[in-house]
């Protein structure tokens, strides 16, 4: 993409009332589910920015809802709206006859707006779509508490969802499907389900996100723990995790309290995997996908929705300290399970160690994160002075690394 | 002291219909969160439930109109009233005044704890205010008491006291205690902690004693006794702090809980991964010998810290399965003699178990 590769513009978008500037306002602002509803109607785009680790800068456009600016949005403003876009984020609802339409639009627009920009810089790459995330939004009020109907209800939308996207895609020469460009998520603002679905797009926008889950698997092994997790310091949505892949299949887990239905949808999709290599990381995910130093440390006895419940303790017990005039800074823990260090590693990130080894002790994780800071600090700064083997070897790194300047290291860390 | 052991303090909850008992009872006992409360069914008839805080509770739930004449006051250790200010409050203290007396007069040692309950619905301007008025009405009702004669005439078995104005002056003033409560915040877990803290009677002032010590020894804001379970502390020691320390500390307890709850499967896990190492390498299976049974003694328990800048750092140290020291000291002092402070702990640690084991706990 022609653009700053740091600088990524993201579009939410959606009927009037669906929800956008809320879901906006407890993911970034730190608010709580139920004063969202004193928030007015969101006139015309509202930006924000949201600066991310290493630089990374979200430029989040809010774009109202009503019927009047929809119209503009997709034909006055059309290039100004749709240009140079990261990823669209479309919030609706299970009930969408009178949204269908407007969706497919924006969709249109968004495809031939890219396709135009690729047949300016090269005519002969394939036009790579950008990512669109739907946000299936009041999940909680559907299927009457029925576990099974409000997942057999999400399927069908999901299903919809994606056909329409590939029937437009195919006319701009696009192979979008299911993990291809497209993804969808239940949620809701009253639990962690919005929040897993913004990790998963700030974990697709994240330039090194490869390289940083190296480094994390790396300090994981020496630190003998059994994962070490990358937290934003204000939203504290996670970043990326050590071992295993962070982006947990949506498909599986439905939005709220469905439980976790693994089976179900997944069988058939047991094809797809060849093709894209997404969804097959998505899928051993569960548990085929946990590395050796996982499975040997209990990994599989981990709470699957932790990463969320670990966010809302975080950000909960920084609201209370805030009201008590203190800052929050870091914690160690020594619980009947596990140990855990967390503290802040860079400037905008946090660090969680955890161990369930019973001889670890926090003090010792939380020297480890204080080790790892400066390595941490350049990797997603502008300049790595130190690199390490990993840094050297691996595919993403964007340093060139030139032998007479790299130190021969073998190992970084604990020094 | 006496009555100590493994005997359980009754405690009986009375109040209107719809003020509140069943939910504060579900909410610091069991853990419902507040809004839950809601859909809680009226109570039909006395529920009582078996609590272990640092002394073995009985928390009996009453509906809001029964047989009061049913009840042996000689059995219990506290009466908790709950007078819902939403609602009209002259009818039921002009109920409870005649109820008190009858209980004191059967039952001298018995104990009279008034949560002035739903107090958010109060104005937060004029709410001392109004404690004030409620509490002065209450007061100057038992003093003024003067129908003796029909409370004579329905107990014909009580004998009441002579000198019937001192009497009711040392119930006034020794026996009732005020509390303004909500369930919507810490008030109604600091009420609780009270209630508990004056069962404890003697051994309250050995471990507030213990604290003091510990505190001066170790350089500490604040430190409580919490009753893990029910999230209210059963002693703290003397040195003053804004109010906001215990709601902190409460705060954070209960953040803890939920954190450390997303570990609990991790061991069986751990189990399951060697045992099946091993069945692949053909080795015999190690986890078949291993005994889960763990020593109570040799036990780590959990402990854990959180850094709030220089000035405060909260502390956990969880010393049995009900029991744990939580202190406010600064972040400086806290880096510089970690080692000394935990020492001193373990020794707090030692000294408050001994106190349990000697009153049979």
């Amino acid at each position: 993409m022609p653009q700053d590769n740091k600088k990524k513009k993201v579009l939410l978008m959606g009927k009037s009332g669906s929800g956008k500037t809320s879901m906006r306002s407890v993911i970034f602002s730190n608010m709580i589910a139920k004063d969202t509803s004193r928030l007015g109607a969101t006139m015309d785009v509202e930006h924000s920015h949201v600066v991310f680790m290493g630089g990374l800068k979200l430029n989040l456009w809010d774009c109202g809802g009503q019927e009047n600016f929809l119209a503009h949005f997709i034909s006055t403003q059309k290039s100004e709206i749709f240009k140079n876009v990261a990823v669209l984020i479309y919030r609706t609802e299970t009930e969408w006859e009178r949204d269908v339409k407007y969706f497919e639009e924006c969709i249109e627009a968004l495809y031939s707006l890219a396709q135009e920009e690729q047949t300016e810089t090269d005519p002969s790459a394939p036009v790579v779509p950008p990512k669109v995330w739907v946000l299936v939004n009041k999940m909680d009020i559907v299927g009457d508490g029925v576990a099974s109907k409000k997942i057999k209800v999400f399927e069908e939308k999901r299903d919809e969802i994606e056909r329409r996207c590939g029937a437009v895609g195919k006319r701009f020469g696009m192979d979008v499907g299911r993990g291809r460009g497209v993804r969808c998520f239940g949620t809701s603002i009253w639990d962690e389900s919005l929040y897993k679905a913004w990790s998963s797009v700030i974990h697709n926008l994240i330039p090194n996100a490869a390289l940083i889950n190296s480094h994390l698997t790396h300090l994981r092994n020496i630190s003998s723990c059994l994962e070490a997790v990358l937290f934003e310091r204000q939203t504290f949505l996670v970043l990326a995790k050590s071992g295993s892949g962070l982006d947990a299949d949506p498909d599986l887990d439905p939005g709220a309290s469905t439980g976790t239905n693994k089976t179900l949808g997944n069988t058939g999709a047991a094809e797809d995997e060849e093709k894209n290599k997404v969804k097959a990381k998505a899928v051993m995910m569960d548990v085929e996908g946990l590395d050796e130093v996982e499975v040997a440390n209990g990994a599989r006895g981990l709470e699957r929705k932790r990463f969320e419940k670990i966010s809302e303790v975080v950000k909960g017990f920084r609201r209370t300290c805030q009201r008590n005039s203190q800052p929050f800074i870091n914690l160690e823990a020594r619980f009947d399970n596990a140990s855990i260090g967390l503290d802040v590693l860079t400037s905008n990130t946090y660090l969680m160690l955890v161990s369930s080894e019973p001889w670890v002790e926090p003090s010792l994780l939380m020297f480890n994160i204080e080790q790892a800071r400066q390595h941490f600090e350049e990797l997603t700064g502008e300049q790595v002075e130190n690199p390490c083997l990993i840094c050297k070897s691996h595919p993403e790194s964007k340093y060139r690394v030139e032998d007479s300047i790299a130190e021969k290291r073998e190992e970084w860390g604990h020094g | 002291m006496s009555g100590y052991g493994n005997e359980r303090r009754k405690v009986l909850v009375l109040g209107a219909k719809k003020s509140g008992k069943t939910s504060s009872l579900k909410a610091v006992f069991e853990g419902m969160t507040p809004k839950d409360t809601i859909w809680l069914e009226t109570t039909q008839q006395i529920v009582k439930t078996d609590f272990d805080s640092i002394l073995p509770l009985e928390l009996w739930d009453t509906p809001g109109s029964f047989d009061l004449d049913s009840i042996t006051w000689e059995e219990f250790s506290t009466v908790v009233y709950m007078l819902d200010v939403s609602q009209d409050t002259h009818h039921p203290i002009s109920k409870i005044v005649p109820t008190f007396i009858l209980a004191y007069a059967q039952n001298p040692s018995i104990n009279f704890e008034v949560f002035i309950h739903k107090a958010d619905h109060w104005d937060a301007d004029w709410q001392d205010e109004d404690f004030r008025e409620i509490t002065g009405r209450v007061m100057d009702e038992i003093a003024d008491f003067s129908d003796w004669a029909s409370l004579a005439d329905t107990h014909p078995n009580v004998r009441f006291n002579v000198d019937a104005d001192a009497w009711l002056e040392t119930l006034t003033t020794e026996k009732i205690r005020f509390w303004l409560t909500s369930i919507h915040n810490y008030t109604i877990y600091e009420a609780w902690s009270k209630v508990i803290q004056r069962l404890m009677e003697d051994i309250y002032g050995t471990i507030e004693g213990l604290l003091n010590t510990f505190g001066q020894q170790s350089s500490m804001h604040k430190s409580f006794l919490f009753d893990i379970n029910a999230k209210l502390y059963v002693a703290m020691d003397i040195n003053s702090v804004e109010s906001s320390t215990f709601q902190l500390c409460s705060d954070y307890l209960g953040r803890m809980m939920v954190f450390q709850s997303l570990f609990d499967n991790v061991p069986e896990a751990r189990k399951q991964a060697r045992s099946e190492k091993a069945k692949r390498e053909g080795k015999r299976d190690p986890t078949q010998d291993e005994d889960d049974d763990e020593d109570p003694e040799e036990r780590e328990w959990p402990a854990n810290v959180a850094r709030l800048g220089e000035n405060t750092s909260i502390c956990y140290w969880q010393f049995t399965k009900r029991l744990a020291l939580m202190s406010v000291v600064s972040s400086d002092v806290l880096n510089q003699q970690q080692g000394m402070i935990e020492f001193n702990v373990a020794l707090l640690r030692k000294a408050i178990l001994q106190i349990l084991e000697a009153i049979g706990q």
